[in-house]
C-alpha cells in the first residue's frame, strides 16, 4: 500500500491499542468484582466463625449430667446437653465481640437473655448456624444410656432440640 | 516476508495466545469461591450433629436441620437436607 502522508499511526496499531485496551477494562472489571467477593466473603466468614464458635461453647461446655454409674466406667456424654444453665450466659461467656448482635434461640424460644431481640431484617450480612442436639436436664444412668445406644426400645431418655445462633453487626 | 505452508502468521498466534491467556484468567478468577471454608466447616458441624445424634439415640434422628438462611449481601444460602448447602439468589 503506498505510504500515506500525515499519518502519525497505522490502522493495524490502532485497532490494536483499541482491543488491547478493552482488554485491560475487561480484566480490571473482573478484579475489581473479584475485590468486591472477597470483602463480603471476608465479612460473611468473620460472622460465620463467630456463630459455629459460641454455638460450640453452648453445646460443649454444658453437658448432661452423668450418674456415678456413668462417671465411674469413664464415660462423658458428647452431644447431650444441660440447657438448664443456659440462659444467664452473657455475649462475652459465648465469645461474640461487643460490637455484634446475636439472636439465640433453642427449640423455637429465646434461649440467652441478652440476645433476646431480633433485628436483622435490614442487616445485608447475616450468619445463622442451626445445631441439632439431644437435651436432657437431669442425671443420666448407665443402664438408660446404653438402653438408647443399643436401641432394644424406642429411646425416650432426651429430647431432640434444635439450637438457632444468629449473628449480624 | 512471505513463508510458504503457515496458515496464521506470528502476530496472529501472538493475539490468540493473549486472548486464550485473558480468559483462563478470568475464568479462573470465577471459579474461587471465597467463603468454601466457612461453608464446608457447616456442613462439617451439621454432619457431625447428626452422626452423633444418632449414634445416642441408637437410630435415625427425626428432627435434622431444614434450613440455614444466611443471608450474604445479595445470596440465600439453603439447607435442602441438613447437610447439602445450595445458594440461590435472594429476590
Amino acid at each position: 500500500m503506498k505510504t500515506q502522508k500525515g499519518q502519525f499511526f497505522s490502522i493495524d496499531f490502532l485497532i490494536a491499542m483499541a482491543i488491547a485496551v478493552l482488554a485491560l477494562g475487561m480484566l480490571l472489571h473482573v478484579y475489581e468484582l473479584n475485590t468486591y467477593e472477597q470483602k463480603e466473603a471476608r465479612i460473611q466468614n468473620e460472622l460465620t466463625l463467630i456463630a459455629m464458635n459460641s454455638s460450640n461453647i453452648l453445646l460443649n461446655t454444658t453437658k448432661c449430667e452423668a450418674g456415678t454409674s456413668l462417671t465411674d466406667k469413664g464415660y462423658e456424654l458428647h452431644g447431650c446437653t444441660d440447657t438448664s444453665s443456659w440462659s444467664g450466659l452473657t455475649k462475652a461467656n459465648l465469645m461474640i465481640p461487643a460490637e455484634f448482635d446475636c439472636y439465640i434461640t433453642k427449640g423455637g424460644s429465646v434461649a440467652i437473655d441478652e440476645c433476646d431481640i431480633d433485628d436483622s431484617a435490614t442487616k445485608s450480612n447475616i450468619a445463622v448456624i442451626e445445631r441439632s442436639f439431644l437435651e436432657e436436664n437431669s442425671n443420666i444412668s448407665k443402664s438408660a444410656y446404653e438402653q438408647c445406644l443399643d436401641n432394644e426400645v424406642a429411646c425416650t431418655l432426651y429430647a431432640p432440640t434444635e439450637l438457632v445462633v444468629k449473628i449480624w453487626k | 516476508m512471505e513463508m510458504k505452508g503457515v496458515i496464521f502468521t506470528f502476530d496472529a498466534m501472538l493475539a490468540l495466545a493473549i486472548v486464550i491467556v485473558l480468559f483462563s484468567g478470568i475464568v479462573i478468577f470465577n471459579l474461587a469461591e471465597p467463603t468454601t471454608g466457612a461453608n464446608q466447616s457447616l456442613r462439617y458441624t451439621n454432619a457431625t450433629d447428626l452422626a452423633i445424634n444418632e449414634y445416642l439415640t441408637g437410630g435415625e434422628t427425626k428432627d435434622v436441620p431444614t434450613s440455614n438462611p444466611n443471608t450474604n449481601c445479595k445470596e440465600f444460602f439453603e439447607f435442602s437436607s441438613g447437610i447439602v448447602l445450595e445458594a440461590r439468589k435472594c429476590s
